[in-house]
């Protein structure tokens, strides 16, 4: 087999770190060299495939520096047919040693064999997980004319934005905007909504992946119960309502919200005590106490992964005593509580019933911490702030302190919103609370606190209720799922990138990408443009392997 | 529908408390039942949420009902969904109308609770009057263009390119300057992987440029721009480049050329290196004199100083702009010595000269020549200022970090200050940069810096920090600036010819803040990357394969519907041979065709958008809009004007701008009088004479038109030209009649401008009051 050519790229990724002529004289007596100035160039590559034409050998052999060209370039050269390995040689001791291994590994790789593109499961596409960016990728999948599986694990889609109350920058109310994308969902002919639904196992690669779903028991019977709630009004089991951060009650079997898709009962089996009693209420004959679990196999050419991300667990923090103190709330619970929805139908009152006057806001629990999680949240700053203004709001003379360490309103409009709670009185104390006493009697707050006024002062303060800015960590299942498909976690146990920057929407293997609070903390915007993304990426995907699958074909049957 | 009585369902939503926690909602609904016509009036807590839908579609059957009326919030909103409804229930789409009681009524008046409940009635009763009249109107099918548009060749445009063309699309790839790359052309390094920046950029323009589906055109730029969506053309203009293709990058025109720029150090022939992406040489005509020492010194005969410029008109069916950003000039702001004192420099020029000089060990200043051995950073220059652009730049807290990184790697004995206001590193890499900065003894100090002043090449700087209110001072051999984003600099041009918005900020306007970030308010228009807000490489690139996707929903379907809002021509009316609806069509929509020996209009359907242009031109209302025709404005009139007309204020706002700004105001909570009626029409080049005048005949107190501010910010190119030009015959008639001039307004409103409405509203009101007192 005659030696495959060598391009030794001339570029700053590896005259960085090395001496590109010194190293080209090493090589060029033993093997067939030219060095291109900027083999990621145009002209770089322009120059390769002249040469590769000309060749006896089916590939050739580009040595680089440190960069992330190496794919890019495949690609660029398979379009005219040619396929090439990347060597990284930069991180060599010297020129010479740099050029030993290069001759080695050429000596011993064998050329890759050229992989047989095997026929491609082009029509359909799993998304797993229905919050915001799920919903906007298996839209945009559907309306590229995709078959999607959009599968998610809980009784409805909708994920932390339908629990939200109002959205920052502009305030707008979130289930009103949010609903309306459910509903579409729910509606669209191209998607297969399958909820209670998990991934059990995947086989195959980018372009024809094996799935195998777990399809948990729901007990309610989807086509043919209408929703009507009269099982819940009959059912005895009163519950706490998780949705609803359990201030709110519901019934054992329940509809989860309002705008629910779907807008279905289901049963929460753990907490039924069988007495049939919803059974017999519903005309429909929707309920089936007996219903099973359930597989399915599916077959999809790529898969966008949107299982979101998970509120901090506050009681971690033990000294700001939540969990213990009734009236320690997080953001996510005070969404649900200035909702017209939630618990207290939106008044701003305690459990106890006295209303809300004073607040405190502590930023940071549980993020920038290298006890907990080192990162940055990235939003918390900016839903304490919607949160201090909807309190301003509801209740004008309010006072509102916010502890913070620094206040990140990076996003647009975000700075707009932090300058009007500003003026709308709301305080900003730097630095944070050391601990939190609660009276026994009261149930009032006491904050303990350093003030760095004219030098440091011990300080105290006195409030109805302290809202912990907790931030987010990824899913507590998410280190299964991502056993399950394969895929690499950061280390802050989000999912890696295949690169931070130039493919930060995909996953470390090929076909499998992601959008949304998988990837790390965002805010909703970001969350659908990347959805939006992984949509774009995945389709372009497909139709690639698929056009490389027919054009050979096509030669293979030509020849 | 000539024989069928009407018969109308309406529907008042509490939308939780948003509506409910100011307006009796029941108390609504008991007058929508005492309007003739309404056989049925009904309240729900969400109206758009499944039961709510189901509702109506159920008693759309039940009742027969064959008109709707949702009295909810904003149809800006929810219009579509309530259309499904009547579809799904099989009523005609169109046969809906909105009350929209939440932004303009609940949300505004939340502080008078009893009068935001007596406006809703009067907002229900407009909209019954409008709904009796209604028709049932026919979607349009059109072909689409199967190729796109994309603006920019930064990261962001080509990887919308690349995405496209992977998905089978042919691109138009538009970049303004030579090269492709973007901003990242100047970059040393990237976070976080600290690789070259060019690194990125090449492999990927080069597979812009070999790409089978995309053309490339550098040195262009979209010059007009025309159609609607899945039918827009595009006139590319391309400057002439002085370099033929081939030219294969030798650089022996360079030593011989005289002209050095004073902006980049590069002579007037050039390239950003070996790798520029497309692999020719640039020359640039603002500063080469001509003088021709390169045509001799090129081998291949690859230059031609006297290329001309070249256009070329091309039919695409979607567009994405993806134009970029530019930074802040501080030389704007002398406090920060730029210019004047040599030691200060601007992140960019770091970035410059970092990616330019392997220098390491003891770093030498690149303007003064001497050794630096303390650094400072100085934050948010030009950006979170009361005086200037307000908004944070949400980068720059990012790349200053790195850029002290990449000093600390050449030399790690270099001393380095940041003054800083807050440390905004939100992404989950930056926090460990700024806690590596810090262990590796890096100073933050928190302050708001007052001066840069003292020796040039050691300046001073002056801080104040807010928490201790005291000043300190320190200096530094290199002074760096952490400059602001800023919108591109060919901002006002891109968004006049592709007729877009810009928010308060400067930037490019999203069609909704959450939900579509890539979406405009032009059908068919797409954003991507930093020309919608500063962000970073890898969020711009997300953006970019976002917009693709949204392309790629649009123009993988054969055929894609248009909504049935068209002009018509009542032909008894129409005198023929004027074609003043003609002339004032901004879209060319409007054909000749001879009827009765007569030259008549016809409507080109496909082309038309529905602004109502003509029906404002026609002297004798012979053309109308579908939707919006005369009958159906006057009925609102009407409607409105019902009860204590000379009390009342009526708003014409246009669909785009100044209804959304009236939203905006809702939204933003901002109080104003309670007897403000808004009327919508979808451009205020529908206004006429006839319009203005059955308003006062009715009583009117006062009639506010608006509309898009000119010349821009029109979605119809012209419509709000026409308004302001009818307008002063309109206003000499007004005054002809005896009515004071003061009682008819013409103000813009942009659809972000809700203090303007809320100003504009709030003052004609207390003028009504003085001219009430005047007359009493
Ligand atoms: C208190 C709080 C306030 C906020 N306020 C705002 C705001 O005002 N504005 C703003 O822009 N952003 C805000 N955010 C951020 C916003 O909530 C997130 O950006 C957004 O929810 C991320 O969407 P997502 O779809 O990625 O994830 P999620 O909303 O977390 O959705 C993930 C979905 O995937 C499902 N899922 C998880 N694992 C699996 C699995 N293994 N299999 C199947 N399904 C699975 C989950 O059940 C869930 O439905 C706020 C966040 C919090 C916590
Ligand atoms: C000093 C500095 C350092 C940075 N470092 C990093 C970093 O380390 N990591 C990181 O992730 N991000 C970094 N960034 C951010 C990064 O530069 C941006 O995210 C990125 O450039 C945005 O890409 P874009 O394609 O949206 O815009 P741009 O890069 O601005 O590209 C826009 C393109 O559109 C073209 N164009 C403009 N107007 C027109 C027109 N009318 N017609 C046709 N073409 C037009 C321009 O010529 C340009 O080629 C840094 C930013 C700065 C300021
Ligand atoms: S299960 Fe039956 S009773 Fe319960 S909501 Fe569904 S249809 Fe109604
Ligand atoms: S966004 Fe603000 S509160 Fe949240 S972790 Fe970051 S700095 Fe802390
Ligand atoms: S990112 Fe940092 S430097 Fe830039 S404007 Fe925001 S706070 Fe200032
Ligand atoms: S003026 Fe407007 S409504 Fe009239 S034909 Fe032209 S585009 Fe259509």
């Amino acid at each position: 087999m005659p030696d495959p050519p060598v391009f030794l790229c001339d570029a700053s990724c590896l005259t960085d770190r090395m001496r590109v002529d010194r190293l080209a004289e090493a090589l060029r007596d033993s093997c067939d060299l030219t060095v291109i100035p900027y083999a990621c160039g145009e002209r770089g590559v322009r120059k390769m495939r002249e040469i590769l034409e000309v060749s006896e050998a089916s590939h050739g052999v580009i040595l680089t520096g440190r960069c992330p060209a190496g794919e890019a370039l495949g690609e660029v050269l398979a379009d005219s047919g040619h396929a090439v390995t990347c060597l990284d040689v930069s991180a060599y001791a010297s020129e010479t040693v740099a050029a030993a291994h290069v001759l080695f590994r050429l000596r011993t790789e064998k050329k890759p064999a050229p992989r047989r593109a095997r026929k491609v499961y082009a029509d359909a596409v799993l998304v797993i997980g229905g919050g915001v960016a799920g919903v906007q990728a298996a839209l945009d999948l559907a309306e590229a004319e995709k078959k999607v599986y959009l599968v998610e694990r809980a009784v409805s889609i909708g994920g932390i934005m339908s629990q939200l109350d109002k959205t920052f920058p502009t305030l707008d109310c979130s289930i009103c905007i949010l609903g309306p994308k459910l509903a579409d969902v729910g509606r669209n002919p191209n998607i297969e909504l399958l909820t209670l639904t998990e991934v059990s196992s995947i086989k195959g690669e980018a372009g024809r992946f094996d799935v195998t779903l777990t399809l948990h028991p729901r007990y309610v019977d989807m086509s043919r119960c209408t929703g009507c709630g009269s099982c819940s009004e009959v059912c005895p089991v009163i519950l706490p309502n998780e949705w609803d951060l359990n201030l709110k009650p519901r019934k054992c079997i329940h509809i989860l919200f309002a705008q629910s898709i779907p807008l279905r009962a289901s049963v929460d089996m753990n907490h039924c005590i069988g007495c049939q009693l919803c059974v017999r209420a519903c005309e429909k004959e929707a309920i089936n106490l007996e219903d099973t679990e359930r597989k399915k196999k599916i077959k999809v050419g790529a898969i966008v992964v949107t299982a979101g991300l998970d509120p901090f667990d506050a009681t971690k923090r033990a000294g700001y005593g939540y969990g213990r103190y009734e009236n320690v709330f997080t953001n996510i619970d005070f969404e649900r509580i200035v909702c017209a929805s939630g618990p207290t139908g939106g008044s701003l009152v305690r459990p106890d019933g006295k209303p809300i006057k004073k607040v405190a806001f502590i930023q940071c629990v549980g993020s920038r911490d290298v006890r907990f999680n080192r990162y940055c949240s990235g939003f918390c700053c900016m839903a304490s702030i919607k949160e201090a203004m909807l309190i301003k709001e509801n209740v004008p003379d309010a006072e509102v302190t916010i502890f913070f360490n620094d206040i990140r309103a990076a996003g647009k409009g975000f700075e707009e919103l932090y300058l009007r709670v500003l003026k709308h009185g709301v305080s900003f104390i730097k630095g944070f609370p050391s601990w939190i006493e609660e009276d026994a009697e009261t149930r009032d707050l006491m904050l303990n606190f350093e003030e760095m006024v004219e030098g440091t002062h011990r300080s105290a303060m006195r409030v109805d209720a302290v809202i912990l800015a907790g931030g987010v960590e990824p899913d507590e299942a998410l280190a299964g799922l991502a056993e399950t498909l394969g895929v690499e976690r950061d280390p802050f146990g989000f999912l890696e990138e295949r690169h931070p920057t130039l493919s930060a929407i995909e996953t470390t293997v090929p076909g499998i990408f992601m959008a949304g609070g998988v990837q790390g903390p965002k805010d909703i915007p970001e969350s659908v443009a990347q959805a939006s993304g992984a949509a774009a990426r995945a389709l372009a995907m497909i139709h690639r392997l698929k056009a490389r699958s027919r054009s050979q074909d096509e030669s293979e049957r030509s020849s | 529908m000539k024989d069928d009585a009407v018969r109308i369902g309406v529907y008042v939503c509490h939308c939780g408390k948003n509506i409910a926690g100011v307006i009796r909602t029941a108390d609504a609904v008991a007058f929508a039942q005492t309007i003739d016509d309404v056989v049925l009036a009904r309240e729900d807590p969400y109206l758009c949420a499944e039961p709510g839908q189901k509702q109506i579609m159920s008693d759309i059957q039940e009742f027969n009902l064959n008109r709707v009326v949702i009295a909810a919030c904003s149809p800006k909103l929810h219009e579509p969904t309530f259309r499904g409804a009547l579809a799904n229930a099989g009523l005609n789409p169109y046969l809906l109308e909105m009350a929209n009681i939440r932004e303009h009524c609940s949300w505004v008046h939340h502080l008078d609770g009893p009068a935001a409940t007596e406006k809703s009635f009067d907002l229900i009763r407009m909209a019954v009057a409008k709904a009796r009249l209604l028709e049932p109107l026919e979607n349009r099918r059109v072909s689409t263009h199967k190729r796109a548009l994309v603006i920019g060749g930064g990261i962001a445009g080509m990887r919308a390119a690349l995405d496209l063309a992977d998905m089978g699309l042919p691109v138009i790839l538009v970049e303004k300057s030579p090269f492709l790359g973007g901003k990242l052309k100047g970059w040393s390094r990237m976070h976080p992987s600290m690789e070259r920046a060019e690194s990125l950029i090449l492999p990927m323009g080069t597979r812009v440029l070999t790409h089978p589906l995309i053309s490339v055109f550098t040195d262009s730029e979209v010059t007009e721009f025309s159609g609607y969506i899945g039918n827009f053309r595009a006139t590319v203009t391309q400057s002439p480049r002085g370099v033929l293709p081939s030219c294969d990058l030798c650089g022996q025109c360079v030593p011989p050329c005289p002209v050095t720029r004073t902006d980049t150090g590069e002579k007037a022939i050039y390239a950003p290196s070996k790798g520029a992406n497309p692999s020719m040489m640039a020359i640039d005509f603002d500063t080469c004199t001509r003088c021709g020492a390169c045509v001799e010194a090129c081998p291949k005969d690859a230059i031609r100083l006297d290329e001309e410029a070249k256009e070329q008109v091309f039919e695409v069916g979607a567009v994405v702009a993806a134009v970029g950003f530019d930074l802040f000039q501080p030389e704007s702001q002398p406090k920060y010595g730029y210019g004047a004192l040599p030691g200060v420099m601007t992140s960019e020029e770091v970035e410059g000269w970092l990616r330019t000089s392997a220098e390491a060990g003891k770093l030498t200043h690149p303007r003064t020549g001497k050794p630096i051995r303390r650094a400072a950073f100085i934050q948010c220059v030009g950006s979170r200022d009361p005086e200037g652009n307000r908004y944070c730049s949400r980068i720059c807290c990012m790349v200053a970090l790195k850029q002290v990184k990449e000093l600390l790697e050449r030399d790690p004995d270099l001393a380095v200050t940041v003054f800083y206001r807050d440390i905004r590193t939100i992404k989950k890499e930056d926090e460990d940069l700024y806690r590596e900065m810090r262990d590796r003894g890096v100073r933050f100090v928190r302050g708001v810096v007052q001066s840069v002043t003292g020796d040039p090449e050691t300046p001073t700087i002056l801080v104040h920090s807010e928490l201790t209110d005291t000043l300190a001072a320190d200096r530094a051999d290199l002074v760096v600036l952490s400059l602001g984003s800023v919108p591109p600099a060919g901002r006002d041009r891109v968004k006049s010819v592709l007729k877009l918005s810009t928010s308060d900020d400067g930037f490019f306007l999203e069609a909704h803040p959450k939900l579509k970030p890539l979406d405009t308010a032009i059908d068919g228009v797409f954003l991507a990357g930093a020309c919608q807000a500063p962000k970073n490489a890898a969020e711009s690139m997300a953006q970019g394969s976002g917009a693709a996707a949204r392309v790629a929903g649009l123009l993988t379907k054969d055929h894609l519907e248009l909504d049935g809002i068209v002009a018509f021509v009542i032909y008894d009316q129409c005198h023929g041979e004027c074609l003043l609806c003609m002339k004032q069509c901004p879209f060319s929509a409007i054909e000749p065709i001879v009827m009765d020996g007569k030259k008549k209009p016809r409507i080109i359907e496909a082309a038309c958008k529905g602004c109502g242009t003509c029906a404002g031109a026609c002297p004798h209302e012979a053309m109308q809009l579908k939707g919006f025709t005369r009958d159906q404005l006057y009925a609102q009139i009407d409607a409105a004007l019902e009860v204590d007309p000379g009390h009342k204020i009526l708003a014409f706002c246009c669909n785009w701008c100044s209804y959304a700004g009236a939203d905006f105001a809702g939204v933003s909570r901002l109080s104003y009088p309670p007897n403000v009626r808004i009327i919508k029409y979808m451009c205020s080049g529908r206004v006429n004479r006839q319009l203005v005048l059955h308003a006062f005949e009715k009583g009117a107190g006062m009639v506010l038109i608006s509309g898009c501010r000119p010349p821009g910010d029109c979605h119809y190119i012209s419509g709000n030209i026409q308004c302001e030009r009818r307008m002063r015959a309109i206003r000499n008639i007004v005054e002809k009649r005896g009515i004071h001039p003061d009682r008819l307004r013409l103000e813009w409103v942009s659809a972000t401008e809700g203090v303007v409405f809320q100003r504009v509203v709030t003052e004609m009101n207390e003028r009504l009051r003085e001219l009430e007192a005047e007359n009493a």
